[in-house]
């Protein structure tokens, strides 16, 4: 199974997270990470670190981050190719539901599902 | 290939709402069948919950499920009890 981590600016993965399991039940084999602003960098790293390691498995991670060019996003991405992580972007409600609900899958076709997802999610109703 | 469809009339106050469409995608997702839900015209992957929330079918609307593949009797099953439980609420 895919581990799965959701990183982003302050409360807002912890509160993600519990939305989802709302809707889902609890949700095994995720982390969450969060970036404060009284926090350092480095600290966030270590965190972020911790994590993968406790992920680490032959099928994958896949690290959800709530805003491109944001911290949580740069300090994951600067750890991405050392651990083979999976990133997107973009952090809402149905893409982290799409996740979980597809993570049996191998990690690079739940990418691709989870990204479209998430795109297709995005709707203005009339 | 055995394709086996079955239409519902959702009954419910509020529609193919979050939880039971999760419950569905879950339980979809356990069989090797693809399963298709249409509404009028449209027709989606029922292994997505993000497809099965756009029909956004509400309260006296017709869905029908179609199950296409080795195991559909068994998936037609398991998503009509999901429905039957869903729709009488």
């Amino acid at each position: 199974m895919v581990g799965l981590i959701i990183v982003g600016h302050g409360d807002f993965p912890r509160i993600l997270v519990n939305s989802a399991e709302e809707i889902l039940g609890p949700i095994e084999r995720l982390k969450v990470v969060s970036f404060y602003s009284e926090g350092s960098k480095n600290s966030c790293r270590i965190d972020l670190r911790r994590a993968i390691k406790n992920l680490e498995s032959p099928d994958g991670i896949l690290l959800l981050a709530d805003m491109f060019g944001g911290t949580p996003c740069n300090v994951s991405v600067s750890l991405q190719k050392a651990f083979h992580l999976k990133i997107i972007t973009g952090l809402n409600l149905p893409m982290l539901l799409e996740a979980v609900l597809h993570r049996g899958k191998e990690v690079g076709k739940l990418t691709k599902i989870v990204k479209e997802s998430a795109i297709k999610s995005i709707i203005e109703t009339w | 290939m055995v394709k086996i469809s079955e239409e519902f009339t959702v009954g419910n106050e509020l529609g193919f709402h979050a939880r039971p469409a999760a419950l569905f995608v879950k339980t979809a997702n356990s069989f090797q069948s693809e399963i298709l839900v249409k509404k009028g015209e449209e027709e989606v992957d029922g292994k997505s919950i993000i497809n099965l929330l756009t029909l956004a079918a509400a309260k006296g609307e017709k869905i029908t499920v179609t199950a296409k593949g080795k195991d559909s009797a068994e998936a037609i099953k398991s998503l009509k009890k999901i429905l039957a439980d869903t729709f009488k609420k």
